[in-house]
């Protein structure tokens, strides 16, 4: 029993000895004294004069001022403060006091100090880091798609859904699970997870092009081409009604540039839009939706349902699949928009909502704020693809009036392709700020006025994450509630081939879309990027 | 005091053996020449504990990862074989503990059979060293299952369960090695039939369990997908028996035994001294099986791919006569258009494109490529690189950026990948793109350290890098142009931006040659001055007596001459194919035997134009 005892208290010993020298010598510091030094800290990511939602995921940050130690207070005007600290100015915050410091100051401000001991032990405290909490949530969900920066050939890609309370990433669908098979345009209906569809394309192995619709748990594999769209769907919009979907028909083409920052780019050779009648699986459009002599592309629903919102711009070339098209660099776009009679299934005529003659520049992208008041578009110097542009930026407009504003949150690089958040509040967008190359995900707060506030970088657990990230988060889109369908749910079903056919009454003008009519399904193999090994 | 002695040859015996498979490796295989490769299979490693922890996140992880790590030492050469002859080693040294277990001393020459394996893999230069490490923690785990001292069939069956989840997160599939091996040794030893009957569906099942319901696996991910190996089929088909042959003996092994016992225990007696007739052959099999196990190395070797992956090696480390002597048609084997890019960029490298062209197969794409085979080119994750190379040599940095990332969505974050790319960056002064490129690279092994200094330099790069990026910036085009050029236009352009660009004039040139254009080539001989040529190339010479002999016109050689050395040259070929009459298959084989370096072969022979 003695024995017992000895090596007990032989492990016992050294171990509070060892914690006691730790709390001693690396314990947190206590600050009696310090400089204040008249500037705000360098902190990466930038999480200074921001809007944050009460219920995001604590901002980590990196402190980019040079130092032995470095403290951070967080505060706001209620609740408790906290700290933390960190020896090598890596600010990794305690979930749940940073949760109840935000839910307590919800509407409020919410305070960094930051404190900087130096080599010569001696302590600086930097101007206050201010922050406004939000007393609207953003949605819980964040869906998107991690790919390498792809040229021609893809590899490992995959649909993620991620937490914005946490950090918690989880697979939605991975190409592995088909394949190496490419997937695209996650579109969900109204924010909501029950009802959304996902573009497949395939592989090494052909399991076919198609559409997965899920509705309430139910996946079905659609292949909208028909006799007269002879390529895959493209981009998507969910009526508001979830009983359509309108959708693109585009002949995407790829080439690459001898002396811009970004080689890449793409445009659209021919695109019609469409609609696919959910239901009873038809596919239909109008004449003035497909026009042989334009480009229209982009279609998204106005949240009543009545109106149909896309971007044409006329075709400047004629025919041929010659890269890069005659004048690609004029190609501007249109905001135009038509009404749609989801009852009777009548159309309206075409309107112009915004001319790019009138503000010459290339609009793509509307999406129009769940209140209906707010559109949200982005604007480039040519072309429809404003990922690979610098010079895409965000613009709102007030559907009221008509005027429109390029938003402060824009930066030197390619800002696109956002997403609003089920209350209007939030939008989340890609942005290359970064580094030119990888789009991240940013978050911005929009206040009544429609006026969106400094954005702000999906947050990590580890400050350094994006350091050394090579994966571009790809079409970001803010989802009220995690994806039920299991990834391998929704393999499977591209795994089984079976795609189901559409009708498709003639009653459209259109249907070039890569193929002559009759020409018989030719998509797959018309796309500009494929798989690698 | 036969013991001792014996004990001391069989270690001399063993330290020989793995010596002599160390300098086997090392010295005809190179495993560094699988470092330079762009094999699917050979992994990418970076230090970072993220990296670590996708390796954590499905089955077969850890093994992947330990091998991804030992890998990186192939840059080393003679560290690699190291790496292969003591995986082969262990292996062997698993095998010989298993199978003595099994069937006491007998049978263990078998114990070859696994490296064996190993060794013809690498033969054929594929990198198994995943299934090797895979295989090695399955043969350990059971040796470890058949040497702990357990009572009870419970007790086995559960330390057997456990050990399979640990086999199946650390090694995947090898899972079903040990599975089986435990199922033989229960049969065959412990007479515990049902158990080891038992032992086989159990360590099939844990997949299921553990990958598809544990981690949320697809069922054909869970089985197929823990492999711990990615590679075209022949070699899958390969690792497949690698993976078999260990069961297969063992199993063999047992049935042996219990054929031999079952005959002993009818009555065969055994003569004292004597050998009995089963362990006759089982000595001449201990002398004939590391025989026939050397020569099958021996002979397995695949010259064609080890010439192929030296030609990769030399032209990433700028080996240029190595390239070229590597691949001489004389050297025989494979010569593609990727051979044909990197013989060119060698043969510039070494002052000798104008005058050696011809002494190599040409086509339009080796020298550098054709819009219309693109597709060809994005197949490979070999092409893309090798034209990024060719690019950047000549200055043409949103090309060799776009090929680069080619490369890169094929084989991942090779490192020498993502210093192309953090070089082209740096040379277009994308200071964001080029510090996440090095950010990345600076977790490499290899590359690390050049990456860290060039972080830490910021604006004051290290003088190679500096230099380097100060000559591309001096060619770099500053106009912008869509699309693929046609090859002249493009190096037209690249002269027009510095017409001091000698590898864009001596591509112009081989291409004008190439597509027979003399009339091109005698408008531009003239600027052979400028790139301080003090005598007119080899195939200029040729190509401007040709001309002169169509035209009647001569082209301004700047003082220059064409030498009689050449005129001499064409009159005797003029000679040749006047003496062949109308045969042109019988003209053909004569000129080619004395005259197929030459230009005047290429232009009369030669099926290129510029049909581009």
């Amino acid at each position: 029993m003695r024995k017992v005892y000895y090596y007990a208290a032989l492990a016992v010993v050294p171990t509070a000895l060892a914690a006691a020298c730790y709390a001693l010598f690396y314990g947190a510091p206590v600050i009696k004294t310090y400089a204040s030094v008249a500037r705000l800290p360098r902190i990466w990511p930038d999480y200074t004069a921001t809007v944050i939602p009460p219920n995001m995921a604590p901002l980590d940050f990196r402190i980019e001022e040079p130092g032995k130690r470095y403290l951070v207070r967080f505060s706001g005007a209620r609740g408790q403060p906290f700290e933390v600290w960190s020896r090598t100015g890596r600010v990794v915050i305690p979930a749940g006091a940073w949760k109840r410091l935000l839910e307590e100051n919800r509407g409020g401000g919410l305070r960094f100090d930051v404190y900087v001991r130096a080599g010569d032990g001696h302590w600086s405290r930097y101007e206050t880091i201010t922050n406004t909490i939000a007393a609207e949530e953003i949605d819980g969900y964040l869906a998107y798609r991690l790919i390498d920066p792809v040229y021609s050939i893809w590899s490992v890609m995959g649909i993620y859904q991620r937490s914005l309370a946490g950090y918690d990433e989880s697979l939605v669908l991975a190409n592995g699970s088909f394949d190496n098979g490419c997937m695209n345009c996650h579109t969900f209906l109204r924010n909501g997870t029950a009802t959304m569809a996902i573009q497949v394309r395939p592989g090494r192995v052909a399991y076919g092009a198609g559409m997965l619709i899920v509705r309430n748990g139910a996946v079905t594999g659609v292949d909208t081409r028909t006799q007269f769209s002879p390529s895959p769907a493209a981009y998507l919009s969910w009526h508001p009604s979830g009983r359509v979907l309108a959708f693109s028909v585009n002949k995407v083409r790829q080439f690459f540039h001898g002396a811009t920052a970004e080689v890449r780019d793409v445009m659209d050779l021919e695109s019609d839009l469409g609609l696919l009648l959910v239901d009873s699986k038809t596919v239909t459009t109008t004449p003035s939706i497909s026009m042989p002599d334009r480009l229209e592309t982009y279609p998204t629903w106005s949240p009543d349902g009545l109106y149909l919102y896309l971007c044409s711009a006329p075709l400047l070339w004629s025919g041929g699949d010659r890269l890069p098209p005659e004048r690609y660099a004029e190609v501007r776009y249109d905001l135009m928009r038509i009404s749609y009679d989801v009852e009777k299934g009548t159309w309206g005529e075409v309107e112009t909502v915004l001319s790019a003659r009138q503000t010459g520049k290339s609009i793509t992208l509307p999406r129009i704020s769940p209140d209906g008041r707010w559109l949200l578009f982005c604007m480039a110097d040519y072309g429809c693809f404003p990922i690979h542009r610098e010079s895409a930026d965000l613009y709102m407009m007030d559907l009221g009036t008509g005027r429109y504003t390029r938003l402060e949150i824009n930066s030197a690089q390619s800002d696109s392709w956002h997403s609003w958040s089920s209350n209007g509040r939030w939008i989340v967008f890609s942005s290359r700020r970064l580094d030119g190359l990888l789009a991240r995900p940013y978050f911005s707060y929009v206040d009544q006025e429609g006026e969106a506030h400094k954005p702000f970088l999906l947050p990590q657990k580890d400050p350094d994450f994006y350091d050394g990230y090579l994966e571009t988060y790809n079409l970001p889109e803010l989802i009220k509630e995690r994806i039920g369908v299991r990834g391998e749910g929704l393999a499977r079903v591209i795994r089984s081939g079976k795609w189901a056919k559409v009708e498709s009454p003639v009653t459209s003008a259109s249907v070039r879309g890569g193929g002559r009519p009759g020409a018989g399904p030719a998509g797959e193999d018309e796309e500009p990027w494929r798989p690698g090994q | 005091m036969l013991g001792p002695l014996r004990r001391r040859l069989s270690v001399t015996l063993g330290a020989a053996c793995f010596l002599t498979v160390w300098l086997y490796v090392w010295l005809r295989l190179d495993p560094q020449l699988l470092y330079f490769s762009f094999s699917p299979a050979f992994p990418p490693f970076l230090l970072t504990s993220r990296f670590f922890q996708t390796f954590l996140a499905h089955p077969g992880g850890l093994a992947e990862y330990v091998s991804a790590f030992l890998s990186q030492l192939f840059f080393y050469a003679w560290v690699g074989a190291l790496v292969i002859t003591a995986a082969a080693g262990l292996l062997c040294l698993t095998t010989w503990s298993f199978i003595a277990k099994l069937s006491g001393r007998r049978a263990r020459a078998l114990c070859f059979l696994p490296p064996l394996f190993l060794l013809f893999a690498y033969d054929r230069y594929v990198h198994a060293l995943g299934p090797a490490v895979a295989l090695l923690t399955a043969t350990a785990f059971a040796c470890l299952y058949v040497g702990i001292p357990l009572r009870g069939r419970a007790q086995r069956l559960l330390v057997f369960v456990l050990f399979c989840g640990a086999v199946y997160y650390a090694a995947g599939v090898a899972l079903l090695v040990y599975a089986a091996l435990c199922g033989v040794f229960e049969v065959a030893t412990g007479g515990r039939r049902l158990l080891g009957v038992s032992c086989f569906p159990v360590g099939a099942a844990i997949p299921y369990v553990v990958g598809a319901l544990g981690f949320g696996l697809r069922l054909r991910d869970a089985y197929w997908g823990a492999l711990v190996f990615r590679q075209d089929s022949v070699a899958r088909t390969m690792v497949f028996a690698f993976y078999l042959c260990l069961p297969l003996m063992a199993g063999g092994v047992a049935l042996f035994d219990r054929i031999s016992k079952s005959s002993r225990a009818g009555g065969i007696p055994r003569s004292p001294g004597k050998a009995s007739p089963i362990m006759r052959p089982r000595r001449a099999a201990s002398i004939a099986l590391p025989v026939a196990a050397a020569a099958i190395i021996w002979f397995s070797f695949n010259a064609g791919a080890a010439r192929w992956l030296r030609i990769e090696r030399s032209s990433r480390l700028g080996n240029w006569a190595d390239v070229l002597h590597e691949a001489h048609p004389r050297a025989g084997g494979q010569y593609d258009f990727m051979t044909n890019r990197a013989v060119n960029r060698a043969l510039y490298h070494q002052h000798r494109l104008l005058d050696e062209l011809c002494s190599y197969p040409q086509e339009l794409r080796g020298l550098l490529y054709s819009p219309r085979q693109m597709d060809e080119t994005l197949q490979s994750p070999y092409a893309p690189m090798r034209l990024s190379d060719t690019f950047l040599d000549l200055g043409l940095v949103n090309e060799s950026e776009h090929m680069a990332q080619e490369a890169f969505d094929h084989v991942g974050p090779r490192p020498w990948v993502l210093q192309r790319l953090a070089l082209t960056e740096i040379a277009k002064g994308r200071g964001q793109v080029v510090r996440l490129f090095l950010h990345v690279l600076s977790g490499d092994m290899m590359y690390g350290k050049w990456a860290a200094e060039c972080l830490a330099g910021g604006e004051h790069l290290p003088p190679p890098v500096q230099d380097e990026v100060q000559r591309l910036r001096s060619l770099m085009v500053h106009s912008d142009t869509a699309g693929w050029l046609p090859t002249d236009t493009l190096l037209v352009g690249l002269l027009e931006r510095n017409n001091r660009n000698q590898m864009a004039f001596e591509y112009l040139m081989a291409y004008y040659l190439l597509t027979k254009q003399l009339d091109r080539v005698a408008e531009n001989i003239g600027r052979l001055g400028d790139f301080g040529y003090s005598r007119i190339p080899r195939h200029c010479e040729e190509a401007l007596l040709l001309h002169a002999l169509r035209t009647g016109r001569t082209a301004d050689l700047r003082g220059l001459t064409i030498s009689e050395a050449t005129v001499a040259r064409y009159a005797a070929f003029s000679r040749l194919i006047r003496d062949c009459g109308n045969d042109r298959a019988a003209a053909f084989q004569a000129a080619a035997r004395e005259y197929g370096d030459t230009y005047f072969f290429h232009y009369v022979f030669s099926p290129l134009e510029a049909a581009q």
